[in-house]
């Protein structure tokens, strides 16, 4: 008889475990564990107006995240595809944490680099050169550590609105 | 709060450091792009994905913010830099093209300037096949005109060149400025340079028939006339020379020597005074004095004109015969005369020459076997004095050529 409950108490422990997992792996923390905001950083346009941009103008775009869940997270990848027609301000990305490595997709999020590069033949040489600003495509932030429950991660990077009179290049997206 | 800035973060992790590469031909899909147009919403959409401390995945989770582009104005006026009309002409036509470069619809006002007057005089302007007299009928016509994004539209100007404006340079720039945002303008100049012809004419050209004599130290002058027969102001070499062995070129216009320049305004003329002498050569002799202008603009175009010489001279004759005390009877080289008779001599100068003579003098010794009574002349202008039979007779007006003037003397026999 002892057994035979221990083996229905395992037996239920096990069920909830499992319920509670399946319930874990199915589902998004119940809070809002992303944020996205924009600031308009031109001059011309007031702060608290972050919904309206001219050409020309830079859009400062910032990602929180929020450690919502129960416990601490991590492996913890922030993707931002560079809305198609602006570009990326080479530089400008950066996070709130030292563990995290920004990274770049000049191929539509099919690769990611550090630093993008291109391959230029110069008087019949392949040389790497670094890509234009116009052909970043992604924005990526790689957290290696741990963030702990209701901890947050700050991240932004700048984009410009191309320009009136300009002859921007830009890449396809 | 630390922030960490991409390329010092990625160093620290190198593991993502893995370039990714991308030849030419992908950077090939770059291509220009317009601004983002009035109006568009930029959506921003972020992706999170993450793990617990267990390793259990969850979804990913999105956020997205949405940007909405305003008007910015933007415009450009392309057209000719320069143009070459003739002068003078009418209707002429430079087309200027505007182009909404900004990101929205727009129109356009036209401004003008023409930095030198009277070169051109704008006679009226087509936008859309439609001609309009005066600008402010233009810009009430382009005021209704809609210019989408990139879209252009044509403005012609239609303008005349006054006359003899060849060579002068004025700047005609048009200006197109945005009517949502009158701040933004641009513009186009052109510089108009009438086409320049070159052409001169001297004048005369021979007929004078000038009679000069040697000049002795005297120079002579001619007064030739250069006219610029071109539509724009030219300078010109002017030579001066001469066809024959008389006459010494002495100073051109002034200046010592055959040749020098001078500049001449469109269809005008000047006056070149040619100063020259002419040499102690026989009365007859002929020369041509000539002066040459050709444009320094186009040295092809060249003209002379010429005067022409005829050296003279004067050439006095003198004449004396012997008459009776009545002046009226001629004592013949047979006749016979008295003692105590008193006879009179006629000297007469006659100037056969082409020139008139001056300081005309007579002197006459009379001979001893005569004694020297009195003198008188043919009429004014003689100065006659003696110291006994020596007679001296001076004319103090010009012997003209041609003209013959005498005196009497009168003697008695002794």
């Amino acid at each position: 008889m002892k057994r035979t409950v221990e083996r229905l108490l395992i037996t239920g422990f096990l069920l909830l475990s499992a319920a509670f997992a399946a319930r874990a792996q199915k589902s998004a923390p119940r809070q809002q564990a992303l944020k996205i905001s924009a600031e308009n950083l031109s001059a011309h346009m007031p702060r608290t107006d972050s919904t309206h941009v001219l050409p020309g103008d830079t859009v400062r775009y910032r990602l929180l995240f929020t450690n919502v869940s129960s416990g601490a997270v991590h492996g913890i990848v922030l993707d931002n595809p560079i809305p198609a027609g602006l570009r990326y301000q080479v530089g400008s990305a950066k996070s709130d944490r030292g563990d995290v490595a920004v990274l770049f997709s000049i191929d539509g999020g099919k690769s990611y680099s550090a630093e993008p590069t291109i391959d230029v033949v110069v008087d019949g040489r392949h040389e790497q050169h670094a890509a234009p600003s116009e052909m970043y495509t992604h924005v990526r932030w790689l957290v290696r550590g741990d963030v702990p429950k209701g901890a947050q991660l700050r991240a932004e990077y700048d984009a410009l609105v191309p320009s009136v009179g300009a002859a921007p290049a830009s890449l396809t997206k | 709060m630390l922030w960490t800035r991409s390329r010092s973060a990625a160093r620290t992790l190198g593991t993502f450091a893995v370039a990714s590469l991308l030849t030419l031909a992908a950077a090939s899909r770059l291509h220009a792009q317009s601004p983002t147009p009035e109006g568009t919403v930029i959506t921003n959409t972020a992706t999170v994905s993450f793990t617990d401390a267990n390793g259990n995945t969850y979804s990913s989770v999105s956020a997205s913010v949405n940007v909405t582009v305003g008007f910015v104005a933007g415009v450009t006026v392309t057209g000719p830099n320069t143009a070459t009309p003739a002068s003078p002409s009418t209707l002429n036509t430079v087309t200027y093209t505007i182009q909404n470069i900004g990101n929205g619809t727009d129109q356009v006002q036209a401004a003008e300037n023409i930095s030198v007057g009277g070169v051109i005089t704008v006679n009226h302007y087509v936008f859309n096949a439609t001609n309009y007299a005066t600008l402010a009928a233009l810009n009430t016509a382009l005021a209704a005109a809609n210019i989408t994004q990139n879209s252009t539209i044509q403005v012609q100007v239609v303008y005349d060149v006054a006359a003899n404006k060849g060579g002068v340079a004025t700047v005609y720039t048009l200006t197109a400025t945005s009517v949502r945002t009158n701040t933004v303008n641009a513009n186009k100049a052109t510089t108009i340079t009438p086409a320049q012809t070159f052409a001169v004419s001297v004048t005369p050209d021979g007929g004078q028939n000038l009679q000069k004599l040697p000049s002795n130290g005297t120079n002579y002058t001619f007064t030739f006339t250069v006219n610029n027969t071109g539509n724009g102001a030219d300078n010109f070499n002017l030579v001066a020379s001469h066809t024959g062995t008389a006459v010494t070129i002495v100073s051109v216009n002034g200046v010592a020597g055959t040749s020098t320049a001078v500049a001449i305004a469109a269809s005008s003329s000047t006056n070149i005074d040619v100063v020259y002498s002419v040499g102690n050569v026989a009365a007859g002799t002929t020369d041509n004095i000539v002066l040459a202008a050709t444009s320094v603009g186009d040295n092809t175009k060249t003209d002379n004109g010429t005067a022409d010489l005829t050296v003279i001279r004067p050439a006095i004759a003198m004449g004396k015969a012997a008459y009776r005390d009545d002046q009226a009877t001629l004592i013949n080289t047979t006749d016979l005369v008295v003692p105590n008779e008193y006879i009179q001599y006629k000297i007469s100068v006659t100037n056969s020459g082409a020139s008139g003579a001056t300081s005309v003098a007579i002197a006459d010794n009379l001979p001893a076997q005569l004694a020297f009574v009195s003198a008188t002349g043919d009429a004014a202008g003689w100065t006659i004095s003696n110291a006994g039979n020596n007679v001296s007779a001076s004319l103090t007006t010009t012997l003209a050529a041609g003209a013959s003037r005498f005196i009497w003397i009168r003697a008695q026999v002794k």
